[in-house]
């Protein structure tokens, strides 16, 4: 409310008459679920992930090694042309200090999510992770950092068969 | 006078119940490469604008505008995504050429409906909370409702419908983009598996996945590369009353005013003087009631409907074909342009000159889009 204005007008709906029923609401509920097809360059990236592997795609006409991978080159507008192991090392693009959970509620401790560039894929080339073993005000952009891999019989094929990077 | 704009690329992948070996992402790539090679464009270079047409309930991602540019060639390129079918794209692509905003536009539309686990509950979110959402009113049983009223206020029978099913099964068989094609008989469509009586197993027509990319450019640009195209006569479309808030049943008043938008701009006359016509089938007594909106008269639908009197419906429809929702419209416009090119295949159309594509959106809208096509033509 600005400071210039005290109050404004109009009847303020409090929750205990909304539960009461006092105003009436259209509620409804669904569930939605998908199960989306990964396709090939997905596929191969999370069959990787569960060997302990990162996989990327490079372009021959660009140069360009891409990671997450994809089939094509956005940049050429043609197939990718081969598949590159590259390694699970990588540096801090970015990171921010979140103290929310995805429902939005607080933490009291707070998580470290990063953008990592990942050794051997091209510049800006990089994933979005957690950061562990490291104190938040410690982080810092260019901080070079190892994927901390689930234990093999944990993995599933998914992004979280890397719990987390820490540093180097 | 209006600048003409015309087709010069088509492209398309999948027609698969499911397709389990690509991504949405390499479905549109796959789609949109091979009409840029069709159109003998670079879209980094040459496609001045992309449209897409989605809907974000049926990806499973908000916002999908913004996941589209990469897989079609518009990185930092201008991209739009419309949630629409796609014959209402290309009504877009139309107005972006002709305003100038770009020479040569692609427009795509997609269906990675096996994706969707819920389909139904995607359907019931189209439905008015307040009034709509009652047990039991999806979108089937407003077909079940829509249908029973108009074979009551139009005199067609189910035996009529019925014919017109095992037609398009039958259309289908050539088709290779098809899916659900099939011989039988009309006993066996009349008695097959009620949904929401009188709507019965083969009335509705399967989901379906694919991908369509069309290439469309100016004349001025089509003059200057040589390029064969089909002409783009007319494209209109239009949003009414659905039916079970107010609108009319026994006949589509977007399907009558599209036509008649499109026959306006096309100098065209009626519906018999296209040569072929993918009219909308997404339910089979649409087919009918489609085809009676656009003025056919009710023993003509009879005989269009079950090949009698000419080409309607060569692909199968959304029958033989299966609903590929947003791409529905997409679809019928891109077996209308390889009818006119005379690539169609085992459904090919001797002496196809002009077409006519319509489309609906499903329930419980009443929106449709309707284009008329023909080769050459605009001093090309």
């Amino acid at each position: 409310m600005s400071s210039k204005i005290k109050e404004y007008r109009g009847t303020e709906i409090g929750l205990d008459e909304v539960k009461a029923g006092k105003y009436l609401f259209t509620n409804y509920d669904t569930v939605l679920r998908y199960s989306w097809t990964s396709g090939v360059a997905i596929s191969r990236f999370l069959s990787g992930l569960k060997e302990g592997q990162l996989w990327a795609r490079k372009c021959n006409n660009c140069g360009r090694t891409l990671i997450p991978p994809r089939m094509y080159c956005e940049e050429c507008y043609r197939p990718t042309d081969e598949w590159v192991r590259v390694k699970d090392t990588g540096t801090v693009n970015t990171f921010s200090i979140s103290y929310v959970n995805n429902d939005a509620s607080r933490r009291k401790k707070p998580i470290l999510v990063s953008v990592i560039d990942i050794d051997g894929a091209s510049p800006g080339m990089g994933i979005l992770h957690l950061l562990g073993g490291v104190e938040p005000k410690k982080v810092r952009v260019g901080m070079k950092v190892k994927a901390v891999w689930k234990k093999k019989s944990e993995r599933e094929g998914a992004i979280t068969d890397i719990d987390h990077f820490e540093p180097a | 006078m209006h600048e003409g704009v015309g087709v010069v690329g088509v492209g398309y992948e999948g027609f698969r119940p499911a397709i389990t070996d690509i991504s949405t992402r390499e479905l549109m790539f796959e789609a949109a490469s091979k009409a840029y090679a069709d159109a003998g464009v670079d879209p980094r270079k040459e496609v001045g604008s992309f449209i897409c047409c989605t809907e974000d309930l049926w990806e499973g991602w908000s916002i999908t505008d913004e996941m589209v540019p990469d897989q079609v060639g518009g990185a930092r390129r201008p991209v739009c995504t419309i949630p629409g079918d796609g014959i209402v794209g290309i009504g877009h692509a139309v107005m972006h050429i002709r305003a100038g905003v770009a020479e040569v536009v692609a427009v795509e539309a997609h269906s990675k409906v096996a994706d969707v686990l819920d389909k139904r509950a995607v359907e019931n979110l189209a439905l008015d909370p307040a009034f709509h959402r009652v047990a039991g009113a999806d979108a089937d049983v407003l077909a079940g409702l829509e249908m029973s009223a108009f074979m009551e206020a139009s005199g067609f029978g189910r035996d009529d419908i019925s014919r017109a099913v095992a037609f398009e099964k039958r259309s289908a068989m050539r088709n290779s983009r098809a899916s659900y094609g099939g011989i039988f008989g009309t006993k066996e469509v009349s008695g097959a598996d009620a949904v929401a009586d009188p709507l019965r197993r083969f009335d509705k027509s399967e989901f379906a996945e694919g991908g369509v990319v069309i290439v469309l450019a100016s004349d001025a640009w089509i003059r200057r590369h040589h390029a064969e195209a089909v002409s783009v006569d007319g494209v209109a479309w239009r949003s009414s009353t659905p039916w079970q808030d107010g609108g009319e049943v026994s006949f589509s008043r977007y399907a009558r005013d599209c036509f008649a938008s499109v026959k306006k701009q096309s100098g065209g006359e009626g519906f018999g003087s296209f040569d072929v016509a993918e009219i909308d089938d997404t339910y089979s007594y649409k087919l009918l009631q489609h085809l009676l909106s656009i003025g056919v008269g009710n023993e003509e639908t009879r005989e269009y409907s079950t090949g009698k009197r000419g080409n309607l419906n060569p692909s199968g429809g959304s029958l033989g074909c299966g609903n590929l929702i947003e791409a529905n419209g997409l679809h019928k416009v891109l077996e209308c342009v390889l009818q006119l090119r005379g690539k169609a295949g085992g459904n090919q159309v001797k002496r196809a000159r002009s077409a006519l594509s319509v489309s609906w959106r499903g329930h419980p809208t009443g929106s449709g889009a309707a284009i008329a096509l023909s080769e050459g033509g605009n001093g090309r």
